[in-house]
């Protein structure tokens, strides 16, 4: 892993869990596992905070645990879910686009305590949502996203009468991860008189022995972040392929994913194979039988093959979209646009040279490429003084003369996409950096912002016919110097934060390809 | 041999000019031209200029008159007929032999002296005279930069040694290169749009006439009138090359009759038009390994920033 990812993984525990967390969890990073006792001692820190650390990092399944030499219990970091923390937003904005309001709701107290009980969820959502009239429609909520996958059970502690373990010994059925407990009216009161669900879990294990009557106890719930990724994955598939081959193309594309949408793994090869009619039953606007045949074979003709026939015996055919030459095929064209941006168009043209013929000297890149020799030279070497090429030397005799010796030029996407990934997570540690700054620089006026607005609600809820007058005299204790750097600070806020999103995309397209790769 | 020295002197341009026309005419056609045809294609001279030129071409022994069936024709003299040359003697002759089996690739000084054992000065002495007789010709070669070889002065060289329809004077013409590919790029977009317009079509239809043959770009490219040089179909495949390297074009290869196959283009778009990356003022950074958060170049300080967040 590199220090880029360790760098932004300790911005983004500061920011969300505090300073000793994200301290425990940089000295995991580097140090591996290790027990409790040692990173007290190695991180300068009471042995009290680590463990409270902990417990907040592993609730939040941020860290892990493991027993070593049988008595030795060791901690590490995952860091995949740490950098994921970027993604809360955008999981929280998906659901409230796909579900509404409660759903909305409901991911974002999953993610605040990391793991939650379904029931604990609905009494925290329902006090937030006092228009809706009781629990019903939240826990309805509550149950599409469990039958979506967005939500997911937790495994539960094993009972062990024996006391011989060290640790908590969790167990799961496959088939119970999204198994819905029936909830009794009585549990949900139980809840809403004891909020105690705060609790790690390696403390659950008693409570667990003195309340079994209740169905929901020891049932926690927390948020699929594979099914979120999967999610974004289809559409940013089904985004590329409508921009190479139109609205219908990726409404055949976007109808494949959905329909094996909770049938497919999320880390399989490809989608189930599935059949032209079945395509065509699923389009939300209808197109002739033959036409849907015809957009599938010509996307099943695109070198890329993100679509490919799986079988044809039958009427029409059966296809799948193939995921893993989906990610490839996104990120190669994410390196691409990167080259182009940074280098211009013709360096990106003895790039894509490269990658169609694999290994080629100077002198045939120029032919090929049409470009003039010292141009061409230029160009290489800027992208191999940046990494972008590589250079293989091969001697023709064993005296290495660099006269007669072949220098080949090559890429390698699936190591440009790792430099990428790590470029951007850097420059979203600098996006947040310069956020952070902001927010110093500024403070002065943003905390007068923040006591001028009190000061407003204040004279709203007390005194409800103000007059005018009263209220602009209070927006005038803000100078217009103030408000122009008022708005302008928002403006930068706005930017940088608009980046950091739209970041999260180029992130995420590299970050499935390259785990498409090690997942095979 | 003073004498024809002296002649070439005097010659004025147009003559010259003249000369090298008719012999270019003759070359093209090598079962010989009509006095007929001849006329009317270099209709720019007079009646007197024609018949200097081709009188002299005649005593120089680089045309031959000969009787067609429908009258006088003129056509190139084989070669190897220089022997009867005037004034060019046994060495000279020796070297011109040499010269003329490397054909319109040319031949080096150096290989023509490894090949007739003469001294330099020798050779470049012969090869001086046989030029400025307009017998043989020096061309520059693009394979050997500033590199002259040596041909029959009436030969077209070879596309080895003038790079081809991209060269002039040896110097690669990378604009007119570029701008080929852009209009290549318009065209093939445009029947891509034109296909996409007919609503009636089926995917599969629109598809196929999507696609256009280097035949038909070459006759676009031709209509616009943007080359000087007449170019081939195999000079537009690869410009159209240049384009699937660009990623803006694909190809696809249709059987045609008896068995041959034909090579077909279509403009392509890219899965992705701009990577979200690219929007940040860090992905374009020229000191993006320097910058380090509090550190002498940071996000703290950066003007990079400044100069983004503005607009
Ligand atoms: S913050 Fe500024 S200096 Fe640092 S990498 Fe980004 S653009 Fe460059």
């Amino acid at each position: 892993m590199s220090s880029r990812e360790c760098l932004l993984a300790y911005e983004l525990l500061q920011e969300h869990y505090g300073k000793i967390a994200a301290d425990v969890a940089s000295f995991l990073l580097q140090n591996g596992w290790q027990p409790l006792r040692y990173i007290a001692l190695k991180a300068n820190l009471k042995l009290d905070q680590v463990r409270k650390a902990l417990c907040l990092l592993i609730q939040h399944k941020l860290a892990k645990f493991h027993v070593r030499k049988r008595k030795i219990v060791e901690y590490a970091i995952n860091i995949e879910n740490v950098l994921s923390i970027l993604f809360h937003p955008k999981f929280i904005y998906t659901v409230k686009l796909l579900y509404g309001d409660a759903a909305e709701l409901i991911v974002e107290e999953a993610l605040q305590h990391g793991i939650i009980l379904m029931s604990t969820a609905i009494k925290n959502v329902a006090d937030r949502l006092p228009d809706e009239n009781g629990s019903g429609k939240i826990e309805k909520a509550f149950k599409d996203l469990v039958q979506t996958h967005f939500l997911q059970r937790e495994p539960e502690v094993e009972k062990n009468e024996e006391e011989e373990y060290i640790v908590p010994i969790f167990t799961q059925n496959e088939a119970d991860l999204y198994r819905l407990p029936t909830l009794s009216e009585e549990s949900l009161k139980r809840k809403r008189s004891d909020d105690g669900s705060d609790e790690p879990k390696a403390k659950r294990l008693k409570s667990e022995h003195e309340t079994p009557s209740v169905k929901d106890d020891g049932v926690y719930w927390s948020v699929n972040i594979s099914r979120f990724q999967q999610y974004f994955r289809d559409q940013s598939i089904v985004a590329s392929v409508t921009q190479r081959f139109g609205t219908p193309c990726g409404e055949i594309v976007r109808a494949m994913l959905r329909i094996s949408e909770v049938t497919t793994p999320a880390n399989a090869q490809s989608t189930q194979p599935i059949s032209s009619a079945e395509i065509a039953r699923s389009l939300p606007q209808k197109l002739p039988m033959e036409h849907v045949e015809q957009h599938l074979k010509l996307l099943s003709n695109d070198e890329d093959q993100i679509v490919q026939l799986f079988d044809d015996s039958g009427s029409g055919g059966l296809y799948v979209v193939n995921l893993k030459n989906s990610a490839l095929a996104l990120a190669t064209a994410t390196v691409l646009s990167y080259v182009q941006q940074r280098y211009g168009s013709k360096a990106c043209r003895i790039f894509r040279l490269l990658m169609l013929k694999k290994h080629l000297e100077q002198k045939q890149v120029e032919e090929f490429a049409m470009i003039p020799p010292k141009e061409a030279k230029g160009y290489l070497y800027h992208m191999l003084a940046e990494n972008m090429v590589i250079m293989q030397e091969v001697p023709r005799t064993p005296d290495h003369a660099p006269a007669r010796t072949f220098y080949l030029y090559s890429v390698n996407i699936q190591r440009l996409s790792r430099i990428l990934l790590v470029k951007c997570y850097k420059t979203c540690t600098n996006l947040m950096t310069r956020h952070n700054h902001l927010i110093k620089t500024n403070k002065r006026i943003l905390d007068k912002e923040e006591r001028i607005t009190a000061i407003k609600v204040r004279v709203n809820a007390t005194l409800p016919d103000a007059d005018e007058a009263q209220l602009e005299e209070i927006e005038e204790m803000m100078t217009s110097s103030e408000r122009t750097s008022l708005t302008k600070h928002q403006h930068c806020c706005n930017k940088l934060h608009t980046a950091q999103n739209q970041l999260l995309n180029t992130i995420f397209v590299l970050d499935s390809y390259l785990n498409a790769l090690s997942s095979a | 041999k003073m004498q024809t020295d002296v002649e070439v002197k005097q010659e004025a341009t147009i003559p010259l000019t003249l000369e090298t026309e008719i012999l270019a005419l003759c070359n093209d056609n090598p079962k010989g031209i009509s006095d007929k045809s001849l006329e009317s294609a270099v209709a720019g001279y007079d009646v007197k200029q024609r018949v200097t030129a081709i009188n002299r071409l005649l005593t120089m022994g680089k045309l031959e008159l000969l009787k067609g069936s429908s009258g006088l024709i003129y056509r190139i003299k084989t070669p190897s007929a220089v022997g009867s040359i005037s004034g060019v003697d046994n060495q000279e002759k020796l070297v011109y032999q040499i010269i003329e089996s490397a054909g319109n690739k040319g031949i080096w000084t150096r290989e023509i002296r490894y090949k007739c054992n003469l001294m330099l000065t020798e050779v470049n002495k012969i090869l001086k005279n046989l030029e400025s007789k307009k017998i043989i010709k020096a061309v520059k070669s693009v394979a050997a930069a500033k590199r002259k070889v040596y041909m029959l002065y009436n030969l077209q060289p070879d596309r080895s040694v003038t790079g081809g329809a991209w060269y002039s004077d040896q110097d690669f013409e990378s604009e007119f290169v570029e701008v080929l590919n852009q209009q290549c790029f318009k065209f093939l977009q445009q029947k891509c749009e034109n296909a996409e317009k007919e609503t009636t079509l089926s995917p599969t239809a629109t598809n196929a006439s999507s696609f256009a043959s280097s035949e038909e770009v070459l006759e676009f490219i031709s209509k616009l009138g943007i080359s000087k040089v007449t170019l081939s179909p195999e000079d537009i495949e690869t410009i159209l090359n240049t384009l699937i390297y660009d990623g803006k074009v694909q190809q696809t290869v249709v059987p045609v009759a008896n068995g041959e196959s034909k090579k077909l283009f279509k403009a392509l778009k890219p899965l992705i038009e701009t990577t979200d990356f690219a929007r940040t003022p860090c992905s374009l950074c020229p000191v993006f390994n320097e910058c380090q958060p509090g550190g002498e170049i940071s996000p703290e300080n950066c003007l990079y920033m400044d100069e983004w967040m503005e607009y």
